[in-house]
């Protein structure tokens, strides 16, 4: 069990399953403890080599401008992958369900997330049981992935929700034997299972609307009936214009959008190029502090003036250093949006202190040396160093070295906002 | 070496005697209190810092890690605090000194009054300190609530985190600080180029921050320096967590408007051969109690003024498991230290420690939910009121241990 290896991406999870499917087979209390200490070995393992890639995807993908939107859906539909097997499954469920599906309709991707082993096993919904209801998802998946905290849904609507999500949970180890009817009504994909013994198929009422007991189809009613509701489509636009256009996004521009979400029946494509537009034909957008991801891929983006990032190891440790490593959010709310909730003395000290070390380590990420003129010269720099006020135009004019200078640009307050 | 640090050896001796530190002016007196919360994360196994020595069970459960009945004779022997408990012998040397004093105390059968057995879920849960039913908000840690309580960013009292990121316990409305006190040398910033930073921020509406912020990073810093030639006259700090807190200490002491302090410690899960009186957890209750003892020292006359509590986010199995080690349990210990405390006991509910009385048959009971204990420190030693403590801990009724 020493060397369990699991490659980053979809075959990590029936891997890990197969894994930990030998391991309870164990009984020597020792070798148990070795094989779980193996498994969460590989496990994290994946998910360093997937962060890397994905980082790496996020520096070097700059033009592509829908690639900074799997951070906003990862983020939306957040998972840990410190619970159980969230880590092995992490891989799939971004690059399996989050990064093909969210320029589709919002329902699709909802689907993709309700059926997806990371979300299910993350909020319990996997011992979601006929009679032994819990409703962890259920209530997060109205409140935070579809209708809003004010989304207009009571308690009595959480827990009937909560018995149309029984039985979607995860493939047994040990195959099982299913009578003619419960292979008709069971579904299964790769680890996903609909398991109709432990699903509640008597009718539901949510939101007013009754939803029969049909099983595994009682799912995708409920996410049509989720994501047509005016409530999700505002919820839903109000935190992509705060992603997109910032912190004080005008009021009629999340409305405007949330309309189109609507008449497009939740066409996420549509709806991110509608708030594009309107934020194009802002006059003055006003500007938000940049979170630390945000402000860590764009000093590295500027620092490497189009040069393509290797190696994104260091990148991991400043985002880590600041608060909001990538995959780390270990609550199902993900990180906040508002970028004045990451305004801090703390924030800002260690921001200074690494914009020396990423300037320093620079070399290492370009695999070649740092050519401070080249970078100064560059477009993002020289559009930056237009903006500066006096005040930074004077400290920028005083920094001898040249890698001092490239530091406090990126200190600068200017460049601390977007 | 009250003045050691003052403001004005911190302004001139740094050679930036034009700037104002606007937020590190002369102490005026602060705060007549002073809170550190202690968070051991991990999972501490509280039934070997505080031994239930007359519960035959305890032996019985725990053949290869229990901690030896007390007996003056052996080194290995656990110290007797009453007829029921007694303190870990690492901790003896650090600790009972402020045990006789009355200046510590220990909350046995104390936790969450939600059982989680994810060490993430239930860190995070203790530090947003909501009710047990309640959803989180993950927005607000309780320390922050309570710093907001005392008079929020305005007031002259603020909180400080001795972290590298600001821990969930400390997030929320109020403006706190943080900095590690573990600094690493390369990152650190001169001054001329401190000074150029300053200079781009002049006016700016994050002056204020950049100022603070800074000027935490400063103090640190020299505190460093000092060590260093404190050590090169031949006497060595002490190593580990003893280090971290007798600068923590010594930072609060210089700065009475840090009223609540956080820090955290890691590298408790023990699962696999703890040890007993000796062993792998045996060292790190020596150096917590080490460091304990030297913040409390460091803090000098402040020392009256504080309290510390030690907590961890649950307690460990009642029982060793099949690797000389223990696994996620339930209850905990707090410990409570402080210099205006009368102490010097055990409080709080206790029960039974027998198979019976277990919870799930595994863990120790909580039967004295931390919100409710640190809501009763919170009231007496900042004199909050009914409707303050609900904002800090909604729905906990605070007790009285008469501690304080």
């Amino acid at each position: 069990m020493k060397d369990l290896r699991f490659p980053p991406n979809a075959e990590a999870l029936p891997a890990y399953r197969a894994s930990s499917a030998e391991y309870r087979k164990t009984k020597d209390p020792e070798k148990r403890l070795e094989a779980r200490r193996a498994l969460f070995r590989a496990r994290r393992q994946v998910v360093a080599a997937f962060s890397q890639a994905t980082l790496r995807r996020a520096l070097n993908e700059r033009d592509d401008i829908d690639e900074p939107l799997v951070w906003f859906w990862f983020n939306h539909f957040n998972v840990f992958w410190l619970k159980d097997l969230v880590g092995a499954a992490l891989p799939d469920y971004v690059d399996g369900v989050i990064r093909p599906r969210m320029t589709g309709r919002f329902r699709d991707l909802l689907l993709g997330v309700m059926t997806h082993p990371a979300m299910l096993v993350y909020l319990d919904n996997s011992r979601n049981v006929a009679g032994r209801i819990n409703e962890n998802y259920a209530r997060e998946l109205l409140e935070l992935h579809t209708l809003g905290v004010n989304g207009g849904y009571t308690q009595a609507d959480v827990q009937e929700v909560a018995r149309v999500l029984t039985g979607f949970g995860l493939r047994p180890l040990q195959p099982v034997r299913w009578t003619e009817k419960q292979a008709a009504q069971m579904r299964e994909q790769g680890e996903f299972l609909f398991d109709p013994r432990r699903h509640d198929f008597g009718d539901k009422r949510v939101l007013g609307r009754t939803i029969a007991g049909a099983g595994y189809a009682e799912l995708e009613t409920l996410a049509d009936m989720l994501s047509r509701q005016p409530a999700t489509a505002r919820h839903l636009c109000g935190k992509l214009c705060l992603f997109l256009v910032g912190e004080d996004a005008p009021r009629d521009m999340v409305e405007q959008a949330a309309k189109v979400y609507m008449d497009t029946d939740g066409d996420l494509a549509k709806v991110v190029a509608d708030i594009r537009r309107q934020a194009g034909r802002l006059a003055v957008r006003p500007r938000t502090f940049k979170d630390p991801y945000r402000w860590v891929i764009t000093s590295v983006s500027l620092l490497a003036a189009s040069r393509p990032v290797d190696n994104t190891q260091p990148v991991e440790r400043w985002l880590v250093a600041l608060g909001e490593p990538l995959f780390g959010r270990s609550t199902p709310d993900g990180y906040s949006l508002r970028g004045s909730d990451w305004v801090g003395a703390g924030q800002l000290t260690q921001r200074f202190e690494l914009a020396r070390e990423l300037v320093a380590t620079a070399p290492r990420l370009l695999d070649g040396p740092l050519e401070v003129d080249r970078v100064l010269a560059s477009g993002p720099a020289r559009a930056l160093q237009a903006s500066l006020g006096p005040a930074s135009r004077a400290a920028l004019d005083k920094a001898e070295a040249g890698e001092d200078k490239l530091a406090l640009l990126i200190s600068s307050p200017e460049f601390m906002y977007w | 070496m009250m003045n050691r640090r003052n403001f004005l050896r911190l302004a001139v001796g740094s050679g930036a005697a034009a700037v104002s530190w606007r937020l590190w002016a002369a102490p005026t007196g602060g705060s007549n209190s002073r809170f550190v919360l202690v968070f051991l994360r991990g999972a501490y196994d509280s039934l070997s810092a505080l031994v239930p020595y007359s519960e035959p069970f305890y032996y019985e459960a725990r053949p290869g890690i229990a901690i030896a009945r007390p007996d003056p004779a052996s080194l290995d022997a656990a110290i007797a605090l009453d007829g029921r408990w007694a303190m870990h012998p690492a901790m003896d040397d650090a600790l009972l000194p402020f045990w006789d004093a009355g200046q510590l105390a220990f909350v046995p059968f104390s936790g969450t009054g939600f059982v989680s057995r994810s060490h993430f879920q239930a860190q995070d849960w203790v530090e947003f300190g909501q009710a047990p039913g309640e959803r989180p908000d993950t927005r607000s840690g309780f320390l922050n609530r309570l710093l907001l309580e005392l008079g929020g960013s305005s007031s002259r009292q603020s909180g400080v985190s001795f972290t590298q990121s600001l821990p969930p316990v400390m997030r929320g409305k109020v403006q706190v600080a943080n900095s590690p006190v573990r600094l690493s040398t390369k990152r650190q910033v001169g001054v001329g180029y401190e000074n150029l930073l300053l200079a781009m921020y002049d006016k700016h509406a994050l002056e204020g921050l950049v100022r603070e912020g800074l000027g935490l990073r400063r103090e640190i810093s020299k505190e460093l320096q000092e060590e260093m030639q404190t050590a090169s006259r031949g006497a060595l700090p002490a190593g580990g967590f003893a280090l971290e807190a007798e600068r923590i200490g010594r930072l609060m002491h210089d700065h009475p408007q840090y009223s609540v302090g956080f820090v955290d410690i890691g590298g408790w899960d023990t699962h696999v051969g703890q040890g007993a009186a000796r062993g792998p957890l045996a060292n790190r209750l020596q150096g917590l109690s080490a460091g304990l003892k030297a913040m409390a020292e460091a803090l000098g006359p402040e020392w009256q003024k504080t309290t510390v509590v030690v907590m961890s986010e649950f307690g460990r199995t009642f029982r060793e498991n099949g690797s000389r080690g223990t696994d996620h349990g339930h209850g905990s210990t707090m410990w409570i230290m402080g210099g205006g405390l009368k102490g010097g006991k055990i409080i709080g509910e206790q029960s039974g420690l027998a198979q019976k009385d277990l919870h799930q048959d595994r863990d120790v009971p909580v039967l004295n939910e931390y919100r409710e204990v640190l809501g009763g420190i919170f009231a007496r030693q900042y004199g909050l009121d009914k409707s303050a403590l609900a904002s800090v801990f909604p729905g906990a009724a605070p007790r009285d241990f008469g501690l304080l």
